[in-house]
C-alpha cells in the first residue's frame, strides 16, 4: 500500500476504505500518490484536502 | 440485413485492424502494434476469428472493462444469450467447462466471489507468508550447492502450485499432477503433435481434482473446495460443474500468471545487474513499487474476452448486442498518456494505474497471492543468488503470447552456497502436517493466525 497510514483493508473481502475524510498535512503526498495510483480511479480527493 | 444495416455497420467499424493476437508475429511486434493501435485507434474492429472489437486505449478499455452492458458469461449449453466468455478464439479444450467466476455476470458472480474472497484477502495472504518463504526456501536448496537453477522449472513453477493446493485443501504432495498440464495447456497451441498428451495430463488433473472434491464432500476438511461444497444458493448446493469450474479457475489464474510475471523480471534483472542491485539494496522503499512496474510491463495475462449485452456507444464508438469484445490490459499499459516512458521499467514508477489485474468486479481475486508469492520469490534469489546470470541459450519464451504472456525455461548460473534446510520433497511433508495440524487453509474468518512453521 502506497499510504498505508490513510487506508484500512477489510479483512475479509479485502476493499479498501479511508481512516478518515480529512487529510492530515504531513499524508497529503502519500494520498495524492495513491489516488494518482488507484486502478479504479476510486480515490477522490478534494481541491483544500488537507486543509480543513 | 438491409443496405441501410450494412451501410451504418462499416461506418460503425470505420476504426479497422488486422489483429491476430495468436501468432508468434504479435509477440515480436507488439510494440509497434500497440503504438499503431494507440496513434489509430483506441478500439477497432478486427475480421480474425469471426471478428470482434479490440480496445487498446487505456480510456476505452477503463470504461469497456466497468461497462454494465458488457458480458462476462459463457453459456455452455445455450440457456441464456449464448454468449461465449472471455477466451476468443473460443479454445476448443475447454469449450465444455465455464471459467468460474470470471466467466459469469451478476448475480451468480457475486455469490461464489464471496466464498472465494476471505481465502484471498490481502488479510487471508498474509498468514501464509512464513509457509510461501518455506517452499521458496526449499526449492533453493535443491539447487543452492550446484550453483544452476531453471527458474522456471525449478522455482517458479512450483512454489504457486503447492501454494495453491494449499489453500484449495488438496495434498501437496499432487502439485506436478496439477503444475504440468495447466503451464503446459497455455504454451501448447491445437495443432501440436504434442497436444494429445497434454490432454492426458489434463485429464488426470481433473480426475484428481473430482477424485479430491468427493472425499472432501464426505469427509470435510478447510479449504477452497470444502467452502464451494458447503455453499447454498437458495438452499440448494452449487451444481458439481461450477464447483469444478470455479476451482479450475482458481488452479489456472494462480499457477502460470505468477510463474510468467517471476520470470520474466528475473531475466530483465539477470540483464540490468545495476539495478538488480539497487532494487535488493533498496528494497524496503523500491520491492513494491517495482513489483508493480514488473507487473505492468510484462502484463502477465495480456487480455480479456467479453460480449456486448446491449446496443451502447462508449468512447465515441457505437457496439451492437452480441458482439464479441478484446479488452488489452497489455496495451492499454503502454498508453503514454497514462505511463509516460510506457516501454520503458522505472522501478521506482510513480501513479502506476496499471491494468495488468482487470478492472471493475472481474478485477483478478489473487492479485494479493501473486504480490506476495513473487516477492517472496524474487527476494530470496537476491538473497541467496545475488550474481546469478541467465543464461540466453537456454531460455524460451513462450511462442505465442495471446494468453499468456509466459516462459518455458529460464536457466541461470550463480556462485554456489549453502543449504538452508531440507529439499523440497521433505518440506513438502512438513508443510502438509503444519497445514493439517494448524488448518492453515480455514478461511479468514476463522483463522487469523499466521502460520507457524517448525
Amino acid at each position: 500500500m502506497i499510504a498505508p497510514d490513510s487506508f484500512v483493508l477489510d479483512d475479509i473481502e479485502g476493499h479498501s476504505s479511508a481512516v478518515s475524510e480529512d487529510v492530515p498535512p504531513d499524508q497529503e503526498d502519500v494520498v495524492r500518490e495513491a489516488a494518482q495510483s488507484c486502478p479504479e480511479q476510486a480515490i477522490l480527493l478534494d481541491a483544500d484536502a488537507g486543509k480543513a | 440485413m438491409s443496405v441501410d444495416d450494412l451501410v451504418s455497420d462499416s461506418d460503425r467499424k470505420k476504426n479497422r485492424y488486422h489483429f491476430d493476437r495468436h501468432t508468434p508475429e504479435y509477440r515480436t511486434q507488439f510494440e509497434k502494434i500497440t503504438e499503431e493501435i494507440h496513434a489509430k485507434c483506441p478500439v477497432a474492429w478486427t475480421d480474425t476469428y469471426e471478428g470482434h472489437w479490440v480496445a487498446g486505449g487505456s480510456q476505452a478499455v477503463f470504461e469497456l472493462a466497468r461497462c454494465p452492458h458488457v458480458s462476462n458469461d459463457h453459456d455452455i449449453n445455450g440457456e441464456r444469450q449464448g454468449y461465449q466468455g472471455i477466451s476468443i478464439p473460443k479454445a476448443k479444450r475447454a469449450s465444455g467447462v465455464r471459467g468460474g467466476i470470471l466467466e459469469m455476470d451478476e448475480p451468480e458472480h457475486r455469490i461464489y466471489r464471496t466464498v472465494l474472497n476471505p481465502f484471498l484477502s490481502p488479510a487471508a495472504v498474509k498468514r501464509w507468508v512464513p509457509f510461501i518463504d518455506d517452499v521458496t526456501r526449499a526449492c533453493l536448496d535443491e539447487k543452492i550447492e550446484v550453483g544452476r537453477i531453471d527458474f522456471v522449472d525449478d522455482l517458479a513453477n512450483i512454489v504457486p502450485a503447492v501454494l495453491t493446493l494449499a489453500m484449495l485443501g488438496i495434498p501437496l504432495k499432487n502439485w506436478s499432477l496439477y503444475s504440468e498440464p495447466t503451464h503446459a495447456a497455455v504454451y501448447t497451441p491445437e495443432h501440436s503433435p504434442d497436444i494429445d498428451r497434454i490432454v492426458a495430463m489434463h485429464r488426470q488433473m481433473g480426475l484428481d481434482l473430482l477424485t479430491n472434491m468427493i472425499e472432501i464432500r464426505e469427509n470435510p476438511r478447510p479449504g477452497i473446495v470444502n467452502a464451494l461444497i458447503q455453499l447454498r444458493i437458495d438452499g440448494e448446493p452449487a451444481p458439481d460443474l461450477e464447483i469444478m469450474g470455479n476451482l479450475g479457475l482458481v488452479i489456472g489464474g494462480g499457477f502460470d500468471t505468477t510463474t510468467a510475471l517471476t520470470a520474466h523480471s528475473m531475466e530483465w534483472l539477470s540483464q540490468h545487474p545495476d539495478q538488480r542491485e539497487r532494487l535488493s539494496r533498496e528494497r524496503d522503499t523500491l520491492l513494491d513499487p517495482a513489483t508493480e512496474e514488473f507487473l505492468r510491463y510484462y502484463t502477465p495475462a495480456p487480455g480479456d474476452g467479453r460480449t456486448f449485452s446491449d446496443d451502447v456507444e462508449i468512447e465515441g464508438t457505437q457496439f451492437k448486442e452480441g458482439e464479441r469484445l478484446w479488452i488489452s490490459w497489455a496495451m492499454a499499459n503502454r498508453d503514454p498518456s497514462v505511463f509516460a516512458e510506457p516501454n520503458k521499467i522505472v522501478l521506482d514508477r510513480k501513479g502506476n494505474r496499471h491494468f495488468s489485474f482487470g478492472l471493475g468486479v472481474h478485477r483478478c481475486i489473487g492479485s494479493n497471492v501473486a504480490r506476495t508469492v513473487f516477492k517472496s520469490m524474487l527476494t530470496a534469489v537476491l538473497d541467496r543468488m545475488p550474481d546469478y546470470a541467465c543464461d540466453p541459450e537456454g531460455t524460451v519464451h513462450y511462442e505465442t503470447i495471446g494468453v499468456i504472456q509466459g516462459m518455458r525455461h529460464l536457466p541461470a548460473t550463480f556462485t554456489p552456497g549453502r543449504r538452508l534446510g531440507a529439499g523440497l520433497d521433505e518440506t513438502l511433508k512438513k508443510l502438509q502436517r503444519i497445514c493439517d495440524e494448524q488448518e492453515l487453509a480455514l478461511p479468514i474468518t476463522e483463522r487469523k493466525e499466521a502460520a507457524v512453521i517448525d
